[in-house]
């Protein structure tokens, strides 16, 4: 064993969306913790999923099938950071499918995460104020050089890289001026054939090519010299640095108070944001800092909920159900913003993915969870482990073993088997009552070891699988 | 009817356009009745039907649509269709490669039988896509993830296979479509190894062409095969969106990339669609021409191509212009290219 095994599966569920029981074997078994540290961040070693064997099974317009592609990236990429890194941003740069009704930019814009995720942060910004679902989201198509429009100059520096406090609104107007001319082209209209793709396009004609001053620096800045400036700027390091901590690390309060809070872990921020710094913004040796950190190994004690997305892929990574492409993936996703009568267990949990409720994203952490998502929630995680013929909970049942040795070791296996999860005290001793109780009990269908099925079940349905 | 010693083609002019949005959703093949109605197969997440519609075109709009055929595993239904034929009675016949079988209809729709279970032995599938009648009227199926090709009677009894999972010659890899032509030969779409592949009806290779890329005899994830009467092949090259067309000694001819106008559906639906109209205006009219990832090609008795564009919520059909040539009127083969002008 080269690794620790519960240090590993906690990695695995922060850095990616977890590790099946027959993962965990091999990673444990072939390198060292920083040696998995190393492949998360270098997702170039590992061969990307093949994007048209999922188009070639998955096909149609409503954003629940993206959705639903995305959902099947997340559970089945050989690349889980690179994956999570889509997610990432998509909760801090969020673009909602609901003023466009664009699905096809949405999509795109997630593919363009994928590619600049794992860059740097100059990258990032950059493609992020060329991307046409966000030109149109903060309306920059709407931004003439005679006529300023400073929705998305104002939201790049308060929401996407600096916060609150950290700017004029000198420096807004300035922004704003800068990012005149960039649009997209116009696509075709979705009557007769379809949607057709957004490109981006600068018009040289309506930019403002005047003297500029921004943070102190004065020029003849476009918005690429301005992305320069925020990428340069000890806030900008901080900012990301704290979101990457509230994303894989621990549960921070919500965004629009950072600017009056503290971070959760000073320490941890001032430390990320000095490689962030020292880097010139790039993206891996900051990630590389942040996993192999002692406040990350930490935090494995400490109870981060995980988004609605980050259960339901944890939970279809778990199954199996979705290892190849099935029918079905998409109905995770549908949302009456669709035009369907029924919500998906996403929507029911809090997060319609590509369909934020605002321009600041989900609030995250303990906001998740009320009486109703909670709900949810565990019902889900029962359904979803219901079915024995899903073969990762076949092979889960067949790992547990039996009811007839210590109940106490069978909870053990149980808990390992379900990613290396940890309960409260509370909640463990009630399984293992409850792994006693269930002695006994005969063999289900096909010799099926309907008890052990069941406790397995009860364990993936305690509030603490609901945590990270 | 034998195939003649050799063609001059006059062209292959683009002639009309089948449907548009909200009348047809991800046409995925297409096939006809004796009575001039195209059949076409419908397939997106959580949506599969027949659409019924004159080859002729129509006016229709919302009201009046035929079709049948609906979403889900029961009898009659679809969850993943693939692949459509028709045989000389007018039966319908249906793959569907998430139940893992072949569905029958009459030529009015209804469910008649159906046949398939999923495994790897002898007469099970795991994916089921395209099928095609071999001369004596028995079923030819691509097994897809079985990596292999099969073929059945009408009713599913089993009459054997060939076909393993590789990259050599003769080996397949994700196949999807396949055609078999009046000699009995079987051309398969191997998706996998980007190029199709012929084989005799005992399964020896005859030929293999393609590689991945773009150029000439390059393909993208072949999808669709189809041969004509003449013995040209015709290649849907998914990635590339196109259609590429061979002649029987799989000698590169040219390519359809889409050539599409307006449906009369279409017409009179933007007629009164002010800003749709305003926008095609702004926009790069010029892409709404091409085809847009097409999954199938298939060619009638009349040499009428038709292509289920799949992203553009229509058919492309083309008409074949040619003139049949007899001994004097086209040369023996060269083994040398020539500078010779005669």
């Amino acid at each position: 064993m080269k690794s620790d095994r519960a240090l590993v599966a906690h990695l695995m569920r922060r850095a990616g969306f977890g590790a099946t029981p027959s993962e965990l074997d091999k990673l444990t078994m072939e390198k060292t913790y920083e040696e998995i540290v190393d492949d998360l961040v270098d997702p170039d070693r590992f061969e990307a999923l093949d994007t048209s064997y999922i188009e070639r099974y998955y096909g149609g317009e409503p954003v629940a099938v993206h959705v639903g592609k995305w959902l099947y990236r997340m559970a089945n990429t050989p690349r889980p950071l690179e994956e999570k890194m889509s997610l990432f941003l998509h909760h801090i740069f969020p673009v909602a499918w609901g003023k466009s009704e664009h699905g096809h930019s949405l999509y795109t814009q997630i593919d363009m995460f994928r590619r600049v995720g794992m860059t740097d942060m100059r990258a990032i910004l950059l493609e992020l104020s060329r991307d046409p679902a966000m030109i149109f989201w903060l309306d920059n198509n709407e931004n003439h050089k005679d006529e300023i429009n400073e929705n998305y100059g104002r939201e790049l520096l308060e929401l996407f890289s600096m916060g609150v406090g950290n700017y004029t609104e000198d420096d807004i107007k300035a922004a704003s001026r800068a990012f005149t001319g960039w649009t997209f082209r116009q696509p075709l209209s979705l009557y007769p054939n379809g949607h057709y793709p957004a490109e981006f396009e600068f018009i040289e004609d309506d930019h403002d090519h005047g003297e500029k001053t921004f943070l102190g620096h004065t020029g003849n800045f476009d918005g690429g010299d301005i992305i320069d400036i925020i990428v340069r700027q000890p806030a900008t390091a901080r900012f990301i640095s704290r979101h990457l901590y509230n994303f894989f690390v621990e549960d921070e309060v919500q965004v629009p108070s950072w600017n009056t809070e503290p971070p959760r872990n000073e320490d941890a921020i001032r430390e990320l944001s000095d490689v962030f710094l020292e880097s010139g913004g790039q993206m891996r040796p900051v990630l590389r800092t942040l996993f192999n950190s002692d406040f990350f190994k930490q935090a494995r004690d400490l109870k981060k909920v995980k988004s609605p997305t980050e259960l339901v892929v944890g939970v279809i990574r778990q199954t199996g159900e979705f290892s190849s492409p099935t029918p079905g993936i998409h109905q995770f996703a549908i949302t009456t913003l669709n035009g369907s009568l029924v919500e998906g267990p996403l929507a029911i949990m809090g997060q319609r993915l590509m369909n934020p409720p605002t321009v600041e994203g989900w609030h995250t952490g303990h906001e998740w969870i009320d009486s109703g998502t909670l709900s949810e929630r565990i019902g889900f995680v029962e359904s979803q482990f219901e079915d024995l013929s899903k073969p990762g909970v076949r092979e889960m049942v067949e790992r547990a073993g039996s009811l007839d040795g210590d109940p106490a070791q069978l909870v053990d296996r149980c808990l390992d088997l379900l990613g290396g999860i940890t309960v409260s005290e509370n909640t463990y001793d009630s399984l293992v009552r409850y792994a006693s109780e269930l002695r006994g009990m005969g063999g289900g269908e096909e010799g099926a070891p309907v008890g052990v099925h069941n406790l397995l079940q009860m364990t993936a349905s305690t509030v603490d699988y609901q945590f990270e | 009817m034998s195939r003649p010693h050799g063609l001059l083609r006059a062209g292959y002019p683009y002639l009309r356009t089948l449907g548009m949005r909200r009348v047809i959703g991800y046409p995925t093949d297409v096939g006809w009745t004796d009575d001039g109605n195209a059949l076409i197969l419908m397939r997106s997440e959580g949506a599969a039907s027949v659409r019924i519609w004159p080859i002729e075109d129509a006016d229709l709009f919302t009201d009046d649509l035929k079709g049948f055929g609906s979403y889900g595993a029961g009898d009659g239904q679809m969850v993943w269709p693939v692949q459509l034929i028709t045989d000389g009675e007018g039966h319908i016949y249906i793959s569907d490669e998430a139940t893992h079988r072949i569905t029958r209809f009459d030529p009015d729709g209804q469910f008649v039988s159906k046949f398939g279970a999923r495994g790897d032995s002898d007469g099970e599938f795991d994916g089921p896509t395209g099928i095609s009648f071999d001369p004596d009227g028995n079923l030819v199926v691509v097994d897809s993830k079985n990596h292999r090709i099969q073929r059945y009677t009408v009713d599913g009894e089993y009459l054997g296979g060939f076909g393993s999972h590789g990259s050599e010659p003769g080996q397949l890899d994700l196949p999807w479509g396949v055609h078999v032509d009046e000699l009995g030969d079987i051309y398969v779409a191997d998706w996998g190894n980007n190029r199709f592949q012929a084989f005799s009806p005992e399964g020896e290779l005859k030929i293999a062409v393609g590689k991945l890329g773009d150029g000439e005899a390059e393909f993208d994830r072949p999808t669709g095969v189809a041969v004509d009467a003449h013995g040209d092949i015709y290649v849907s090259d998914w990635g590339n969106n196109r259609v590429q067309m061979f002649n029987s000694e799989g000698h590169y001819l040219w390519s359809f990339r889409g050539d599409a106008s307006l449906s009369r559906v279409a017409r009179n639906y933007m007629l009164t669609n002010a800003m749709s109209n305003r926008l095609r205006e702004m926009g790069r009219i010029e892409q709404e021409k091409y085809l847009r990832r097409p999954r199938s090609v298939r060619i009638d008795s009349d040499f009428r191509l038709f292509i289920p564009d799949y992203e553009s919520y229509r058919v492309q059909i083309y008409q074949k212009d040619v003139v049949v040539l007899d001994r004097t009127q086209f040369a023996a083969p060269l083994r040398n290219p020539t500078l010779e002008v005669t």
